[in-house]
């Protein structure tokens, strides 16, 4: 890091200290004509505290409700006839991290992201942020997860069959054009 | 056997009543300075500012930031969105060029992390358009970020006590009202 660069940091560690050393009524008086209110900021704070505590409790149960979550999202993908790609553009998320929550259990998505999703494939509300492990869940939605993966794989090898098919269509065609 | 970096580290249990014990006053700082970090390191890539906090708190959880109790848990969390949103953005700058596109994984390290060059300069563009016609302001930052405290402050800067604190508040002011509801910082 070059000096100018520390020197900033530095600025803007001290810019958030004071930020930190504020009292209630300092924030609520600095927001004043600011378009925003000292309860949303704090309802906006909560949220991703009690998201974060209701993953970390639930952790144990995380790689199989996100197998469910990554099967389920490629699945409404599949129906849309859309790649990784397309349905990122579509959904304004991420292509990299929806490759990851398509493959990885042990990936951690962003509520954002979820949110996006969710809204994208008109799903009832919270049906993808129970799979991303955000809330406290039961056993039975766990389990029930693990049995839609499970499943859900069987139909990915038909698919592949049907994949297989078209190309020997598609190349019979072409095999029949260049004749 | 346990050494004194061991015993500056809170256990999970400490970490968890910690956090617990944070009220909404803390939830509204720590959303701001969230902010703060998602207007000048997170542009362009999927992080939200709620993100960027709900990581830190669940990596302090799970043991991945391990929070020495030396410093407040508040800091404590500041510092780990310093980190994480200091390597996103370093790895959208990346991605930015490289064909592969995997998926970012921030890495769990521990301590002070670099911050990007391109979010450095976005950084010193924001905090001194910011204070562009506030002298006192601006030098009140500059010596507070060397560690002065603020008895130094004053008699560095020939002010008293009072002056002090008008000056503080309004740099308070300034940056809060700048960082609610996420907008750019005003240049005037």
């Amino acid at each position: 890091m070059k000096p100018s660069e520390y020197k900033t940091l530095k600025v803007s560690r001290a810019l958030r200290d004071i930020i930190m050393d504020s009292s209630e009524q300092e924030i609520r008086e600095a927001l004043i004509g600011s378009g925003e209110n000292f309860e949303a900021l704090v309802a906006e704070g909560c949220v991703a505290f009690q998201r974060a505590l209701a993953n970390v409790e639930n952790n144990e149960d995380l790689p199989d409700l996100r197998r469910g979550l990554g099967m389920l999202i490629q699945l409404l993908r599949r129906r849309e006839r859309l790649s990784v790609d397309e349905l990122a553009n579509k959904a304004r998320v991420n292509a990299a991290e929806l490759r990851r929550i398509e493959r990885d259990a042990t990936f951690e998505p962003h509520p954002r992201t979820i949110f996006q999703l969710e809204r994208h494939f008109q799903l009832p509300p919270r049906v993808l942020v129970i799979l991303s492990g955000a809330v406290r869940v039961g056993n039975e939605v766990r389990e029930e997860a693990l049995r839609f993966a499970a499943i859900s794989e069987n139909i990915s090898e038909l698919s592949r069959e049907e994949r297989e098919i078209l190309n020997r269509f598609v190349k019979f065609l072409q095999e029949h054009t260049d004749r | 056997m346990v050494n004194d970096t061991d015993q500056q580290h809170a256990s999970q249990q400490e970490v968890r009543v910690a956090i617990e014990n944070l009220g909404p006053t803390d939830y509204a700082k720590l959303i701001l300075i969230a902010r703060s970090f998602a207007r000048t390191r997170l542009q362009g890539t999927a992080m939200e500012p709620t993100d960027l906090l709900h990581n830190a708190v669940v990596k302090t959880l799970d043991g991945r930031r391990r929070w020495n109790k030396k410093v407040s848990i508040l800091k404590h969390l500041d510092r780990v969105m310093e980190s994480d949103s200091g390597h996103l953005a370093a790895q959208h700058v990346t991605h930015a060029t490289d064909p592969i596109d995997d998926c970012p994984v921030v890495p769990a390290c521990q301590g002070v992390l670099p911050v990007t060059r391109i979010s450095a300069i976005e950084q010193i563009n924001d905090v001194l358009a910011l204070f562009a016609e506030d002298k006192m302001a601006r030098d009140l930052l500059v010596l507070k970020s060397e560690g002065f405290l603020a008895s130094e402050i004053q008699k560095e800067l020939g002010i008293d006590k009072t002056q002090y604190e008008t000056i503080t508040k309004r740099i308070r002011r300034r940056c809060i009202h700048c960082l609610a509801g996420g907008r750019k910082h005003e240049t005037k």
